[in-house]
C-alpha cells in the first residue's frame, strides 16, 4: 500500500486558517510517526488518510481498488484507533473487536489471537465500562490490528498509558502489522520512537505564529 | 455474520437499551400518533357516516323525480284549482304526460270501514294511470289503492264527508307509494270531489325525469314559473341531496387532506425534534460505526425503521382502542343529544390515509437526521 498526498490543503469549517497548506506527502509501508505540538494537524491528517474528511483541495491518492473514504475503504483497508470513546459501549471487547474484523471479511478464529496477544483474553466478555483506560486502548488496538489492514491509523494510543500497556501495543503494533501496511501514529510519546521506521515532523509544516492564529 | 446483520443488530440493541433509559422518547413517539390517529378516524369516520346516511337517503328516492306540493286556502281554491288544471295540461305538453302526475288532495279524509281514515286524492282526465274509467252508464269508479292484496278486487266502503260509497280495492301505483309516501289512499275522480276541493286542497305533482341535466333544467323553471306568480310552492328533488353529497364529498376529500397535511406536519415537527435530539445523542456512535466502514444509509434506515415501528404502534393502537373508546362515549354523546352516535367502523380508504400520513410524517421528521448524517465523520470523531 502506499498513499501520496498532492498539494493538499485542509481548513475546517467556520475556521478561515487553514491547517494545512500545500501538503506534499507519499507515505510508504512500515510505521511513520507524526510528531508535533498540540494542534499541529497530526489527527486531521490521519483523519484526512482514512477519509474521514475531505481536503479543500489537492488529492489524497492510494494504491487501494477502493475510493479514499468510501465505506469499502474504510471496511476493508483501514484500521483507525481514535483518541478516546473508541468502543461500542453495549458491545463486549470481544464482540467490538468481531464486529469490525467481520465488517473487513475476517471470521472469529481470525480474531482471537489478537484478544490473546494484547492481553485481553479474561476481559473478552466485559464491556468496554468495565475496563481501565489501558485495557480500552488495547481492545481498540486489537479491534484495529484484526481487519489486518493496509492502512492502520493510531490516534495517541499510549496517551497516558504506563509503560506496561505501551510495551505490550508498541510490540503488538511493530511485529504484527503486515509487510505492506501503512501505519501512521500521531503521537507526542517519545517511548515510540523505537518502533517507527520513519518521522514526520509537523512543526515544520506550519509555523508556529500561524497555528497560533488558527487556535484563536 | 454479514455486517449488514450485525450492524443493525447491535444498532437494535442500543436502541432498545436507550428506550430503556429514556422512555420518555419511544413513548411520545407511540403516543402523538395514537392521539393524531384517534382525532383522524373520529373526524373521518363523521363524514364517511354523513355520506353514507345521504346515500341511503338517496336510495330511498328516486334520483330523477321532482316532487312539487302546493297548499291552497279556501279563499282562493276555486281559481287556482281552475288554474291547476291548466298547469297541469302545460306541463304534461312540455315534459310528456307520462312523466308528469298531478293529483289534488282535499282538507278531509275517506274513512273506510267506518274507522280508517285514509287520504284522498283526485285525479283528473289527464291523469293516464286511470284509463277512461266512466261512461254516461256508470257512475264514476272510486278507488282504494292500497299495496294489501286482501283489499285487491273488493268492494269497501267508504265516507267522504257525509256521502258513503263503494271503492273498488286496487294496487298501489308505485309513484304515489313511493314519492308521496303515502301507504293507502282513496283516489277519486276530480268532479266527485270538487265541491270538497273548493274548500281547500293541497296540489301535489310528481314530475319524472331521465337525466340529472333534466331535472336540474325543470326544478329551476318551476321556481321561475311559481315565483312570478307569487305561490309558496315546495318543491323537492333528489338534486338538493345530490349538491349535499357532492358538497359532503368535497369536505370529506378537504378532510382527508387536512387530516394527512395536519399529521404530517404535527408527526413532522415533533418526531424531527425528537430524532434529532437522539441522533445528536447517537451522533458518536453512529460516527464510530461509519468510521468500521458502516455505510449511512444503513444508519439512516435504522433510524427510519425505528420511528416507522413506534408511529405505527400508535396507528395501530389507536385503531384498536378506537371502537372500545367510541362505544363508552357513546352514551354520553346521546345524552348530549347526538342520537345518531354509534361506534361506525373506518372505511378501508380512510385507514390507509391515517397510514399513509403516518407515513410521510415520518420520513419528513427523518430530513434534519438525513441533515445530520451528511456532516463529515472527522468533524464528529474530533
Amino acid at each position: 500500500m502506499e498513499i501520496e498526498l498532492q498539494n493538499v490543503a485542509f481548513h475546517y469549517p467556520g475556521s478561515k486558517a487553514h491547517v494545512f497548506d500545500d501538503l506534499n506527502l507519499r507515505l510508504r509501508p512500515g510505521i511513520t510517526l507524526a510528531k508535533g505540538f498540540s494542534g499541529c494537524g497530526k489527527s486531521t491528517l490521519l483523519r484526512l488518510l482514512a477519509g474521514l474528511l475531505k481536503p479543500s483541495s489537492g488529492t489524497i491518492s492510494t494504491s487501494s481498488t477502493y475510493s479514499v473514504g468510501s465505506p469499502r475503504y474504510l471496511r476493508y483497508e483501514v484500521g483507525f484507533v481514535f483518541q478516546q470513546l473508541n468502543l461500542l459501549p453495549l458491545a463486549s471487547v470481544e464482540r467490538n473487536i468481531q464486529l469490525s474484523a467481520q465488517m473487513a471479511g475476517k471470521s472469529m478464529d481470525q480474531v482471537l489471537p489478537w484478544i490473546e496477544l494484547l492481553g485481553l483474553s479474561e476481559y473478552r466478555k466485559s464491556k468496554p465500562s468495565q475496563l481501565s483506560g489501558g485495557q480500552q486502548q488495547r481492545a481498540s488496538i486489537a479491534r484495529a490490528l484484526a481487519k489486518s489492514p493496509a492502512i492502520l491509523l493510531l490516534d495517541e494510543p499510549t496517551s497516558g498509558l504506563d509503560d506496561l500497556n505501551t510495551k505490550i501495543i508498541s510490540n503488538a503494533v511493530k511485529n504484527r502489522i503486515l509487510s505492506d501496511t501503512v501505519c501512521v501514529i500521531a503521537t507526542h510519546d517519545k517511548r515510540l520512537d523505537s518502533i517507527a521506521n520513519e518521522i514526520l515532523d509537523f512543526n515544520t509544516f506550519l509555523p508556529l505564529e500561524e497555528h497560533l492564529q488558527s487556535l484563536d | 455474520m454479514k455486517f449488514w446483520i450485525s450492524i443493525p443488530f447491535y444498532l437494535w440493541k442500543n436502541t432498545f437499551s436507550r428506550w430503556i433509559e429514556y422512555p420518555v422518547s419511544p413513548v411520545s413517539k407511540i403516543l402523538v400518533p395514537f392521539l393524531l390517529a384517534l382525532l383522524a378516524a373520529a373526524v373521518l369516520v363523521f363524514f364517511a357516516k354523513v355520506e353514507a346516511e345521504l346515500k341511503a337517503r338517496l336510495s330511498d328516492k328516486s334520483i330523477y323525480t321532482v316532487t312539487a306540493s302546493e297548499f291552497v286556502g279556501a279563499d282562493n281554491a276555486s281559481t287556482l284549482l281552475r288554474k291547476s288544471y291548466e298547469e297541469e295540461v302545460m306541463w304534461g305538453q312540455r315534459i310528456g304526460h307520462e312523466n308528469f302526475k298531478a293529483v289534488r288532495q282535499p282538507t278531509l279524509s275517506a274513512l273506510i270501514n267506518r274507522v280508517q281514515s285514509v287520504p284522498l286524492l283526485s285525479y283528473s282526465s289527464s291523469l293516464t294511470d286511470f284509463p277512461a274509467d266512466q261512461t254516461s252508464d256508470h257512475p264514476p269508479i272510486l278507488r282504494l289503492l292500497t299495496p294489501d292484496r286482501s283489499y285487491h278486487r273488493q268492494g269497501v266502503e267508504i265516507i267522504i264527508g257525509d256521502r258513503s260509497a263503494i271503492a273498488i280495492g286496487e294496487p298501489m301505483p308505485a309513484w304515489i307509494e313511493k314519492e308521496m309516501m303515502l301507504p293507502m289512499v282513496v283516489m277519486a275522480p276530480v268532479e266527485v270531489i270538487e265541491p270538497y276541493l273548493q274548500r281547500g286542497f293541497i296540489y301535489h305533482t310528481v314530475a319524472r325525469f331521465d337525466t340529472i341535466p333534466q331535472v336540474e333544467s325543470y326544478v329551476n323553471e318551476a321556481r321561475a314559473y311559481y315565483r312570478a306568480e307569487h305561490r309558496q310552492v315546495r318543491i323537492s328533488s333528489a338534486l338538493e341531496l345530490l349538491k349535499n353529497l357532492e358538497q359532503i364529498q368535497l369536505m370529506q376529500k378537504f378532510a382527508r387532506s387536512m387530516v394527512v397535511t395536519g399529521c404530517c406536519v404535527i408527526l413532522a415537527l415533533t418526531l424531527g425534534s425528537v430524532s434529532w435530539l437522539e441522533y445528536r445523542q447517537e451522533s458518536y456512535l453512529l460516527a464510530l460505526l461509519r468510521s468500521f466502514g458502516t455505510p449511512v444509509w444503513l444508519l439512516f434506515l435504522h433510524m427510519l425503521l425505528e420511528n416507522l415501528l413506534l408511529v405505527m404502534a400508535g396507528i395501530a393502537i389507536a385503531f384498536i382502542a378506537w371502537r372500545p373508546l367510541f362505544v363508552s362515549l357513546v352514551p354520553k354523546m346521546q345524552s348530549l343529544g347526538m342520537a345518531s352516535m354509534n361506534p361506525a367502523s373506518l372505511p378501508v380508504a380512510d385507514f390507509a390515509v391515517i397510514i399513509s400520513a403516518g407515513i410521510i410524517g415520518v420520513c419528513i421528521s427523518m430530513l434534519p437526521v438525513a441533515y445530520g448524517l451528511r456532516k463529515p465523520t472527522g468533524l464528529i470523531l474530533q
